[in-house]
C-alpha cells in the first residue's frame, strides 16, 4: 500500500497529464484563433515555405469540384500524395505512383484516373473531415532516406519533436509496423523510439506494452542508430516554431533521401505518449 | 484572472448556498424529514388454493392505514372467489368464498405500504393505574395461550418486578428477561407458560409471555400480528406486543429488541391472539409474501415547500399552469448533476465518453425506458451503426447523408422491435421506442465518427466507458433524494458551479493516467 502511494507520488512528479498540458501549455501558448494555421495543411505549408522551411513540393491544390478535371490534368505526372487539407489520423490519404509504362498505380496495382478524381471529389465534399468542406492537397511523394528505410521499410517513418517557446523539449521516432498499415501513428499500431535530442541517437523501441532494441516486425537493430541530418532537424524545428504564433507544438518531420528533413504537419495538441516512449516525463518543461 | 480572486469566487459559490440552506432550515423551518423521500414497500401476497369440489373459504386480515402506516394502491385479484369484508376490533377481516371449486386457484392481493418508525418515551414515574377505561379490561384476562393467572407466571412476575408499581421498571425487567431468552424459529403456536418453561421461543411465544407477565402485573397488553417488510419473498409473519399506557398502545418487540418502539418496516395486520390465515379444511393451501422496497417522494414534500420561500416548487406550480409536465422540470433540475458526473468521470477519472453531455442525455433517456432497456437500446444503436458503417464507407458516401441512412435504419429497427414485442406479448420490448430519438441520433453520429477517427477497437472501448458514465449519471439523476434536495434547495446549483470552477483549474493526473505513465518510474 505504501509502495503504491510512493509510486503514485513519483509518477505525479514527472508525468505531464492531459489536464495540466491543456491548462499550462496548450491554452496559454496556443491561442485558439491560430489553431487553423496548424489544422489546415495547405495553410501550414504556405507559411512554412514563406519561412524557408523545407516541405514536400506542392503540386496542386484543388478547392472546388468544378476544377477537378482541369486541375488534375494540369498536375505533373509524377508519384504523389493526395490528401485532405483538414483530415486527421491519416484518413483519406491516397498515395499513387506514376511511370510511363504502367501509368497510375497504387501499391503496385493499376488505378484509373476516374477513381483518383472521385477520391478528390470525396475529399472536397468533406467525406474525411466530418461534413465540413475541404481542400485537396497534392504533393510530391517523399523518397525516404535510406538510413530510415533500413530501420523499417513498411512505410514512411517520421520524427515527432515537441517544441516549447523556442526550446526543443523531447523527440521520438515513429516507425510503421505490419499492424499499422504503413502509418506512423502510435495508436494505429506504429512503434515509438526515444531520441536523444542532443545527438539524434535512437533509444529504446516502445510498442505500448514493452521496450525493445529491435523493430518488432523486421528485427532490425534500432537502439544506438544515429538519425540522419539531426542538426538540420533541430534547426528546422526552431524555424517552424518561429514561423507560427503557436508556442507549444508537436512537429512531424520525415527524412527525404535528397532534400533532407521535411516538415509533414504540425500539431497544436501533441500527445503525451512521447513520455513513455522516452521513459522521461514532460512535467519539468512547465517551469 | 488572479488566483486569489478566483478562490474568492469559488468560496462565494460555496458559502452563499450554505447560508441559504441554513436560512431555510432554521428560519423557514424546512425539515429534511418532510423533504427527503421515504421508503415505500410494494407488498403482494399470493394464495395458492387447490379445491376438491366443495365450497371453500379463506380468511385473513388486510392492513389498515393509521397514524404509523399508510396503505395505498390496493389490488385484489380474486378470480372465482367472492369477497366479504368485516371491520372489527381486531382489524379488517376479509373472507374469500367460492362454491364447488375444483383444481388450482389463485388469489393475489397487493398494496403499497409506507411505514413510520415510532418510539415512545415512558415517563419513569408513571405508575400502573388502578382504574382503566372499560374497553381495555379485556386485555387483562387470562386466556388459554396467555395464562396470565398461572402460578408460575405469577411467581416469575414477582421475581422480576417485586412490588414495583411504575411502568418503566416493570416493563424494563420483563422486556430484558424475555429479550435475553434464546430465540428459536419454532413453527406454530407457543403459549406463554411453555415459553417460560422452555426459556426459549419464537416471536409469538415471547410475545405471549410478555403479554401474560404484563397482564399479571395489571397492565393491559395484547398481541399484534403483522409482517416485517424486508426485500424478498417469505412465508413468515411476525407477532409483537402492545401495552396500554397513558391512553396509548405502545409497541414492544421482545424478539428483535424494540422497547416501546417499532421500526418503519413493521406492517401491522391484526390485533390480538389470532392466526393470520384461517380456512376450510378441505383444500390445499399455500401462501407467499413478496416485498419490494423503493424510494418514493415524500408525500409531505409539496406542502412543505408550498408554504416556504425560495424553492423550485414555486416555479413548478407555475409550469403546471402552462401545461408543462413536471417530469420535464425534474430533468432540467437534475441535468447539471448528470453533467457534473460526466465532468468528473472525464477529467478526474479519465474515462472517455461520446461527447460531453451525451452520457447525461442518455441517462435521461434511460430514465424513461428503465435501466435495462435503456442500456439495451443504447447497445442496439451501436450494433446497428457498426454493422452499417463498413458498407457505407465502401460506397464512399458523404458524411451527412450517411448519418441520415444510419438514423433511418436505427429507427426502423426500433419500430420493428416494438412491433415484435407487442405481437409476442412482450410489452417491455415496446418500451424501447421510448428511447428518445434525439439521443439515438447523437449516439449514432458520435459512434460512427469515433469509428472513423479511431477505429472499431477504440470506438468500442469508448462505448463501454460511456456506458459506465451513463450508469453513474443515471444513479445521480434518477435519485428521488437528489430530486427532493434540488427542489428544496436549487441554490445547490451554485455549488456545482463552484465544484466545476475548481475542477476547471485542476491539473492533477487523471486516475487512468497513473496506469498509462507507469513506465516513467
Amino acid at each position: 500500500m505504501m509502495k503504491w502511494f510512493k509510486k503514485r507520488k513519483e509518477i505525479d512528479q514527472v508525468a505531464l497529464g492531459i489536464n495540466e498540458r491543456n491548462l499550462k501549455l496548450v491554452y496559454p501558448l496556443n491561442p485558439r484563433k491560430y489553431f487553423h494555421l496548424a489544422d489546415d495543411k495547405v495553410l501550414t505549408k504556405a507559411i512554412l515555405e514563406e519561412h524557408k522551411v523545407s516541405v514536400a513540393e506542392q503540386f496542386m491544390v484543388i478547392e472546388s469540384v468544378g476544377d477537378i478535371t482541369e486541375k488534375w490534368a494540369a498536375t505533373p505526372r509524377k508519384s504523389c500524395v493526395i490528401k485532405p487539407s483538414k483530415g486527421s489520423g491519416g484518413g483519406g490519404i491516397l498515395i499513387v505512383d506514376y511511370d510511363e509504362e504502367n501509368g497510375w498505380t497504387k501499391g503496385g496495382k493499376p488505378i484509373s484516373e476516374d477513381t483518383i478524381e472521385r477520391h478528390i471529389a470525396n475529399i472536397i465534399f468533406g467525406v474525411f473531415s466530418f461534413g465540413a468542406d475541404d481542400k485537396v492537397l497534392i504533393e510530391e511523394k517523399i523518397i525516404q532516406h535510406e538510413t530510415v528505410t533500413n530501420l523499417c521499410h513498411l512505410g514512411i517513418a517520421d520524427v515527432r519533436v515537441i517544441v516549447k517557446e523556442g526550446e526543443i523539449v523531447m523527440a521520438m521516432l515513429r516507425l510503421p509496423t505490419k499492424g499499422s498499415d504503413g502509418k506512423a501513428n502510435l495508436h494505429q499500431g506504429a512503434v515509438g523510439v526515444g531520441v536523444d535530442i542532443e545527438t539524434g541517437i535512437l533509444k529504446k523501441v516502445f510498442d505500448l506494452q514493452s521496450y525493445a532494441e529491435i523493430h518488432p516486425d523486421t528485427g532490425q537493430q534500432i537502439t544506438g542508430v544515429q538519425l540522419p541530418d539531426w542538426p538540420k532537424v533541430l534547426d528546422t524545428c526552431l524555424k517552424v516554431d518561429a514561423a507560427f504564433p503557436l508556442n507549444y507544438l508537436g512537429i512531424d518531420i520525415a527524412f527525404d533521401q535528397h532534400k533532407g528533413p521535411m516538415v509533414l504537419e504540425i500539431n497544436v495538441r501533441p500527445g503525451l505518449e512521447i513520455q513513455n516512449v522516452n521513459q522521461d516525463g514532460l512535467r519539468r518543461t512547465i517551469v | 484572472m488572479k488566483i486569489r480572486s478566483y478562490h474568492v469566487i469559488v468560496g462565494l459559490f460555496l458559502i452563499i448556498p450554505l447560508i441559504l440552506i441554513l436560512f431555510k432550515v432554521f428560519v423557514y423551518g424546512y425539515s429534511f424529514n418532510n423533504i427527503l423521500p421515504t421508503t415505500s414497500y410494494e407488498v403482494s401476497v399470493t394464495f395458492d388454493i387447490e379445491g376438491f369440489g366443495d365450497e371453500i373459504q379463506v380468511s385473513t386480515w388486510l392492513p389498515i392505514s393509521n397514524e404509523r402506516q399508510e396503505i395505498t394502491n390496493e389490488i385484489q385479484e380474486t378470480g372465482v372467489f367472492g369477497v366479504t369484508q368485516l371491520n372489527d376490533a381486531t382489524g379488517r377481516r376479509v373472507t374469500w368464498t367460492a362454491q364447488a371449486v375444483n383444481g388450482k386457484k389463485l388469489i393475489r392481493y397487493s398494496f403499497e405500504a409506507r411505514g413510520k418508525a415510532i418510539q415512545f418515551d415512558i415517563d419513569p414515574d408513571m405508575a400502573v393505574p388502578r382504574d382503566l377505561p372499560p374497553s381495555v379490561y379485556q386485555y387483562l384476562n387470562s386466556t388459554a395461550a396467555i395464562q396470565s393467572n398461572h402460578p408460575q407466571i405469577l411467581a416469575k412476575a414477582d421475581e422480576l418486578t417485586g412490588s414495583e408499581e411504575r411502568f418503566l421498571p416493570i416493563l424494563t425487567s420483563i422486556f430484558t428477561e424475555i429479550n435475553g431468552m434464546e430465540s428459536r424459529p419454532f413453527k406454530g403456536l407457543t403459549d406463554a407458560l411453555t415459553t417460560l418453561k422452555l426459556g426459549e421461543a419464537s416471536c409469538n411465544g415471547k410475545s405471549r409471555l410478555f403479554v401474560a407477565l404484563c397482564r399479571n402485573k395489571g397492565i393491559p397488553a395484547r398481541l399484534v400480528g403483522g409482517l416485517i417488510m424486508d426485500q424478498g419473498s417469505k412465508k413468515t409473519t411476525h407477532q409483537w406486543a402492545e401495552v396500554y399506557m397513558g391512553g396509548f398502545w405502545v409497541p414492544f418487540d421482545c424478539l428483535n429488541g424494540h422497547f416501546a418502539s417499532i421500526p418503519a418496516n413493521y406492517l401491522e395486520l391484526y390485533k390480538e391472539d389470532n392466526f393470520l390465515f384461517s380456512r376450510t379444511a378441505n383444500i390445499e393451501f399455500d401462501h407467499l409474501f413478496t416485498i419490494q422496497p423503493k424510494l418514493v417522494s415524500n408525500p409531505k414534500l409539496a406542502s412543505e415547500l408550498k408554504s416556504s420561500a425560495f424553492n423550485t416548487y414555486l416555479m413548478w406550480t407555475a409550469f403546471e399552469k402552462a401545461g408543462i409536465p413536471l417530469s420535464l422540470l425534474k430533468v432540467i433540475l437534475l441535468m447539471p448533476l448528470g453533467a457534473m458526473v460526466v465532468a468528473i468521470a472525464r477529467n478526474v477519472i479519465g474515462l472517455k465518453t461520446f461527447g460531453v453531455f451525451l452520457p447525461a442525455l442518455i441517462a435521461v433517456a434511460v430514465g424513461y425506458t428503465g435501466l435495462l432497456w435503456g442500456m439495451l437500446a443504447f447497445v442496439l444503436v451501436i450494433v446497428i451503426v457498426s454493422l452499417m458503417h463498413y458498407p457505407l464507407e465502401r460506397l464512399g458516401m458523404l458524411y451527412t447523408p450517411k448519418m441520415v441512412i444510419m438514423l433511418v435504419t436505427v429507427v426502423i429497427a426500433f419500430i420493428l422491435l416494438s412491433i415484435i414485442g407487442i405481437k409476442m406479448n412482450y410489452t417491455e420490448l415496446a418500451y424501447i421506442t421510448l428511447f428518445p430519438v434525439v439521443v439515438i441520433t447523437i449516439t449514432a453520429e458520435r459512434f460512427a465518427r469515433t469509428v472513423m477517427e479511431e477505429g472499431y477497437g477504440d470506438a468500442i472501448k469508448i462505448t463501454i466507458q460511456t456506458l459506465v458514465v451513463v450508469l453513474g449519471a443515471y444513479v445521480a439523476m434518477n435519485s428521488t433524494t437528489m430530486e427532493a434536495i434540488f427542489l428544496a434547495f436549487p441554490e445547490l446549483f451554485l455549488t456545482i458551479i463552484a465544484a466545476m470552477l475548481l475542477l476547471g483549474r485542476w491539473i492533477g493526473l487523471r486516475v487512468t493516467e497513473y496506469r498509462r505513465f507507469k513506465w516513467l518510474v
